[in-house]
């Protein structure tokens, strides 16, 4: 209560959480993964730090990164819902709860595949 | 065409350079033992052996990305303490960065130099100059083999390196591309004059190619002998005097014998 003193930014917590996990993961093992030739090529053209890192470490991992931007996305939108049907006052999973509460379930899957929709081009 | 300035330095001095290894156990490894060798400015020199001869750890310390652990490597009287433009390398894997065209791989040692701005116009030169005009918005993964490895030698040649060290460059060739592409090496080198250490694992490819070849042998790798290629050029490489100096290097590598020295051990 003293952190997040209303739902939305402990919604927003969350989702900062969800997304900076796998981001950070799938970076990190994306340049750990990088061809160490690829490193001396650049060193014996004269490459500096700076460009191993933003011309060679960086774009060399730009599929791992990718990927995890991807996982990302996914896990924020799980965190999303959640974080609606828990307390934030808008959204589609705010919206299944109170038409379910007013037991129009006809409502209820209709947002259903309206997520499905949505989300599944992620 | 490209600036062909003569190249008046490149004088590598390797003197008594060893390099030992630990493997998992602590043990000490040698890959290379008290080797002693001068390539002079523009000399073409080959490096040949079997495999752990110590061959590709001596390009490595000449093109700095490993240190002796005994000895020092001079170029042009300066020790060598790390890589460097002026030590171009090209692997056996082409090694293209696969996100940049042809254009910006051959490109990227002026870029990462911070000269592009005043070289641009030379990128194009060194494309023409291994003849891939055509091909400079190519991606490397729509290249065949010789062709990426001609991006690598211009990418290492744009820097106007004074040694050019060539680690297996065509061992991953078929023999056809590999005959056409030494000859363009020659070419190369002919044109720049600059100072060329080639390791290889064909001895035929070291005959034709180099002014001097040096054998070496494993365990412990060092270099066993020199020999001089007194053949002119351009060479022919169905000379008889090939024969001569490939089976002259062949004794020294013990594989010209009758029998098999493994049978009395």
């Amino acid at each position: 209560m003293v952190v997040f003193p209303n739902t939305f930014s402990a919604s927003v917590f969350l989702i900062v959480l969800a997304v900076w996990f796998p981001v950070t993961v799938m970076t990190s093992s994306g340049i750990a993964n990088v061809r160490n030739s690829f490193f001396e090529v650049a060193k014996t053209l004269g490459a500096d730090r700076k460009y191993l890192i933003f011309k060679v470490a960086i774009p060399a991992a730009y599929p791992n990164i990718f990927i995890g931007l991807f996982m990302g996305m996914g896990s924020s939108f799980l965190t999303l819902i959640v974080g609606e049907m828990l307390g934030v006052k808008a959204g589609l999973g705010w919206y299944i709860n109170w038409a379910q509460g007013w037991a129009e379930l006809h409502k209820v899957y209709a947002s259903l595949i309206l997520m499905a929709v949505m989300f599944s081009s992620f | 065409m490209v600036n062909s300035r003569k190249v008046d330095s490149g004088k590598l001095e390797i003197k008594n350079v060893g390099r030992t290894f630990l493997d998992v156990k602590g043990n000490e490894i040698v890959a290379l033992k008290d080797a002693s060798l001068i390539v002079n400015e523009g000399e073409f020199v080959s490096l040949v052996g079997p495999s752990g001869c110590g061959k590709s750890t001596l390009l490595r310390l000449i093109a700095g990305l490993d240190t002796p652990s005994l000895g020092e490597v001079l170029l042009d009287g300066t020790p060598i303490s790390g890589p460097g433009y002026e030590r171009g390398l090209v692997f056996q894997d082409p090694t293209l960065f696969p996100w940049l065209n042809v254009k910006n791989n051959v490109a990227s040692g002026l870029v990462a130099r911070k000269v592009y701005n005043k070289k641009e116009n030379e990128v194009q030169d060194y494309i023409n100059l291994v003849g891939l005009t055509g091909f400079e918005n190519s991606y490397p993964h729509q290249l065949s083999g010789g062709m990426a490895q001609r991006v690598a030698l211009a990418r290492a040649l744009v820097n106007h390196p004074k040694v050019l060290l060539l680690d297996e460059p065509l061992g991953a060739l078929d023999a056809f591309t590999r005959m056409q592409m030494q000859d363009e090496i020659l070419r190369i080198w002919q044109e720049r004059q600059t100072t060329v250490v080639l390791v290889t694992h064909d001895i035929d490819e070291a005959i034709y190619m180099s002014d001097r070849i040096v054998i070496m042998t494993p365990r412990p790798g060092k270099i066993q002998e020199t020999i001089k290629v007194e053949i002119g050029r351009p060479r022919r490489r169905n000379d008889p005097d090939f024969f001569k100096i490939r089976s002259k290097i062949l004794e020294i590598l013990h594989f010209a014998k009758e029998e098999q020295l493994s049978y009395y051990l």
